[in-house]
């Protein structure tokens, strides 16, 4: 199938730490005080939250799947994902709707923020908190005047939360 | 390349596979009738067609083997040869080749040379004349391919030609010309005129100043050689002058000394020098080492270093194979999309008319509006209709490889066979017919290979001594069937029972039916048992074909009587991506159970509910126990009802075995669009797609078998 991932090449993603970005625009939003960063190109495109199906025996935080004008996205709240508590959905809560490797999925945020453009020399490498906090899924932090933004390192965090088995191989939520 | 012309190759690729066909399937044929030259000059055309545009393209090897098949046929079609098994056996062979040489220019992988080559050898001696001649008439038989009206003598002609000044605004190129030139004889004395060429500023260059003049011996007459200037024959200066005839030796000697433009290979000179025949030569050629044994017996590399690159080749092969085989297209009946046509037509129509009553819509208006909508409906229906129908093929072209493979074990196996086939126009979707073939081959190997006895066992049983396979398709409500059937051993009860006991798939105490028993031939490894599939003969692999019947969402049932034959048969979905479907509640969710398993809904009363170990529910079916599953339980979902008694048993069967399914309610019966879960997200246990329910959410067709598995072993993901 197009745009599968192979085992090989999820072990490649997983042993090297990935990355560090290229300076360049990332859409910024936020989950309760933390600012986070994807890149703008990989967004598709932002749209209110709906109501979407559950899939049955899946880890939570895998919200279910919606219908994007016929293709069946799955929806991941992040805030799960990251081990953060969750919060009632309001006007501002968002499904960030982004694409890796021909594969759609929509991440569900506390709410959009901005545009910033982040150069590379303002890119530090993800911090090592050992154990106790788990920052894969970051390949970087940015800085944008006294805002500091966690750059999501948005394949791992969609094959680790779409690829089968993945889901088994690393713990759903690490941080505490 | 461009885009362009990498969609007319193609086109080529496609009217090659369809030539093909028509080859093979008149070669087979061609082995009952050997005298019908009717059919023999069908397969020459579709050969020639195959040369040609294959020539056009630049598919040098494609042309060049293509043509010598075409020697050899065109010698059978003008009775210069008679067709005989082992020439027959020969175009056959060489039809496979070819097969595979067209999907080697496909892909871009490598062709295999040395069957190439040996198949080309073949050709060319079996283009030689039925008595046996010296090897110089082999060599100019090859050369001439068939002997002019001048007693076989060759002559030689002067070629004078000044293409007209369009020639490559046409898209035409003089090379081409040479080489066809080359394929009927021998050219020599080439020379280029380039008197009429302007000067360097002048020069259009879309436009040809070139003349040449040129020497070519070949046994073809007059017409023969026109004819490949036939393209360009307006405006065209050519002359063509027979200068005398030359004998062998000769002609020998021309070919010898005759190729003054290019050096020739040591081989060519050869065989031209008819010193070796082409056959000969190939075998030669044959035996010729390949760089990786050259260079391991140097000591230059080892073994395994060799064996490393070659796999590195395969890789890369491998690698350019997927690339180019994605694209896949789809030859449509102009009706189908004549009609089609007509109906977007009318779509738009209703659709402004709709329009134009919404702009001033007053109440009174309210029938008309809903007159138009039914309308709409009808369009639309009719729309999906024809439009599903695009993709729907007769499935005569998943049938059309039998003849040959049932041929094929008929010589291996030394019995005799027929086959019938039947209900090839019967339609259905492209995706499914891809996907047939490999289980249908598989059932009509077994057939063949151990069902059907040889001839002599056949005669003691008061059989025939020809067995027969028959392959039929029809329609049956809203799915095909594809039944394979032998009039030979069938299946022997009592060993498969024995054997399944042995095997500890079942128990003797095991009350089991017949149809139970014959789908033990179904379980993974029950095949490979070597006893089973030599006496009753079933088995080897048939878990996967039933693995590949159920993935396309099909079932595969057994029926067979001792010693009278077996029948199975395939019961399969029109397309894939529409399914009949159930719209079932559990809670809040709705769920689509596929039509097909569904045998029957039923509300249960308390008596007919028992527990087994305090646990396992069971219902009374008509005498009958079937486990209930709870799909809330299975789905780890909140349901309305967790009394059976208040919620609908829905009857499910699925490779034949029954379970009794509890929802909340039963919603209706709709089509339903399957939509791939796997595409953004992985396989689920227990769903086999999702769809898009009337107001636009998500709603899971429900994989029957895997529910029944997720409750028998718990969920694999634990929510």
């Amino acid at each position: 199938m197009s745009g599968a991932v192979t085992d090989k090449e999820f072990k490649n993603l997983s042993r090297h730490a990935a990355p560090q970005p290229d300076g360049g625009q990332f859409l910024t939003f936020s989950l309760g005080e933390e600012l986070y960063g994807v890149d703008i190109l990989r967004v598709q495109e932002i749209k209110g939250y709906t109501v979407v199906t559950k899939i049955p025996n899946t880890p939570p935080h895998i919200k279910g799947v919606l219908n994007l004008r016929g293709t069946i996205v799955p929806i991941v709240e992040l805030r799960t994902k990251f081990g953060m508590p969750t919060i009632d959905y309001t006007a501002f809560t968002v499904i960030i709707v982004v694409v890796v490797q021909d594969k759609v999925m929509g991440l569900v945020v506390d709410a959009v923020s901005d545009v910033l453009d982040i150069e590379k020399k303002d890119i530090q490498s993800a911090p090592d908190f050992g154990n106790k906090v788990d920052v894969t899924f970051l390949n970087g932090i940015g800085k944008s005047g006294d805002k500091l933004v966690s750059l999501l390192d948005i394949d791992r965090l969609l094959l680790d939360s779409t690829g089968k088995d993945s889901s088994k191989d690393v713990p759903v939520s690490a941080t505490a | 390349m461009s885009h362009d012309f990498a969609q007319f190759q193609e086109a080529f690729f496609e009217e090659a596979a369809e030539h093909l066909a028509v080859v093979e399937e008149g070669l087979l044929e061609l082995e009952q009738h050997p005298e019908d030259v009717d059919l023999l000059n069908k397969i020459f055309r579709s050969a020639h067609s195959i040369k040609g545009t294959a020539g056009m393209f630049g598919f040098n090897a494609v042309a060049q083997f293509t043509h010598k098949m075409e020697t050899l046929l065109d010698l059978l079609r003008n009775r210069q040869k008679s067709v005989s098994p082992s020439i027959a056996d020969l175009l056959l062979k060489a039809t496979d080749c070819l097969k595979t040489l067209i999907q080697a220019t496909k892909t871009g992988a490598a062709i295999d040379d040395e069957t190439v080559h040996r198949l080309a050898g073949e050709l060319a001696s079996a283009s030689a004349p039925d008595s046996q001649a010296s090897i110089i008439d082999v060599n100019r038989k090859v050369a001439q391919s068939v002997s002019a009206e001048n007693g076989g003598g060759d002559r030689t002609y002067v070629i004078t030609w000044t293409p007209p000044e369009w020639l490559f605004q046409r898209g035409l190129d003089p090379l081409q010309t040479f080489k066809e030139l080359k394929s009927i004889g021998v050219l020599t004395g080439i020379t280029l005129d380039m008197s009429r060429l302007p000067d360097l500023d002048c020069i259009d260059p879309e436009k040809c100043y070139l003349s040449w003049t040129m020497q070519l011996t070949t046994g073809k007459n007059l017409k023969v050689i026109e004819s490949i200037f036939e393209f360009i024959r307006e405006d065209n200066t050519l002359s063509i002058e027979p200068v005398k005839a030359v004998g062998k030796e000769e002609y020998a000697q021309a070919a010898i000394s005759g190729g003054n433009e290019t050096p020739k290979q040591l081989g060519q000179i050869l065989v031209e020098g008819g010193l070796v025949s082409p056959g000969e030569l190939d075998r030669a050629l044959g035996q010729q080492k390949r760089v990786g044994e050259i260079l391991i017996e140097q000591k230059v590399v080892t073994q395994q270093q060799v064996e490393q690159a070659l796999q590195k080749q395969r890789q890369q092969e491998s690698v350019a194979q997927a690339k180019k085989t994605d694209a896949t297209s789809i030859r449509v009946d102009t009706a189908k999309i004549d009609k089609l046509i007509n109906l977007v037509g009318e779509l738009v129509i209703t659709q402004s008319m709709l329009s134009d009553l919404g702009c001033r819509f007053e109440m009174r208006q309210l029938p008309v509006l809903l007159e138009r909508m039914v309308e709409l409906e009808r369009n639309t229906r009719e729309i999906q209709e024809r439009v599903m129908s695009i993709r729907m093929l007769p499935i005569g072209t998943a049938f059309a490889r039998f003849p040959r493979l049932v041929r094929d074990l008929a010589a291996k196996t030394g019995k005799k066979i027929q086959l019938i086939l039947s209900g090839e126009e019967t339609e259905l979707d492209k995706t499914v017919i891809e996907s047939i073939g490999d289980p249908l081959t598989h059932l009509v190997r077994n057939s063949a290979d151990h069902g059907l006895e040889p001839p002599e066992e056949r005669l003691d049983n008061n059989k025939q001594e020809v067995g027969t396979i028959r392959l039929n398709a029809f329609h049956e409500g809203g799915n095909i069937c594809i039944t394979v059937e032998d009039d030979g051993r069938g299946l022997n009860r009592d060993k498969i029972l024995a054997k399944g006991i042995k095997q500890g798939l079942i128990s003797e105490s095991d009350n089991l039916t017949d149809e139970q028993i014959y789908s033990l031939i179904f379980k993974p490894g029950f095949s490979t048992a070597e006893k089973v599939s030599d006496l009753s003969g079933r088995g080897v692999g048939m878990d996967v074909v039933k693995r590949n019947i159920e993935a396309l969402g099909g079932t595969i049932g057994i029926k067979t009587v001792f010693g009278k034959g077996t029948t199975f048969t395939l019961k399969l979905p029109l397309t894939l991506a529409i399914i009949d479907g159930m719209t079932v509640r559990v809670g809040k969710e709705t769920y689509i159970v596929p039509l097909l398993s569904i045998l029957e809904s039923i509300q249960p009363k308390a008596e007919s509910i028992k527990t087994v170990v305090g646990k396992g529910e069971l219902m009374n079916v008509r005498s009958t126990y079937i486990p209930i599953v709870r799909l809330y339980e299975v789905f780890a979902s909140e349901p309305q009802y967790t009394d059976p008694k208040e919620a609908i048993l829905l009857i499910l069967e699925t490779e034949g075995e029954r379970v009794a399914v509890m929802v909340d309610e039963i919603l209706g019966q709709q089509q339903v669009v399957i939509k791939s879960m796997e595409q953004n997200f992985h396989k689920v246990e227990g769903i086999a797609g999702a769809t898009i329910l009337g107001d636009g959410r998500v709603g899971f067709i429900v994989d029957v078998r895997g529910v029944l598995e997720i409750a028998r072993h718990g969920s694999p993901v634990t929510a």
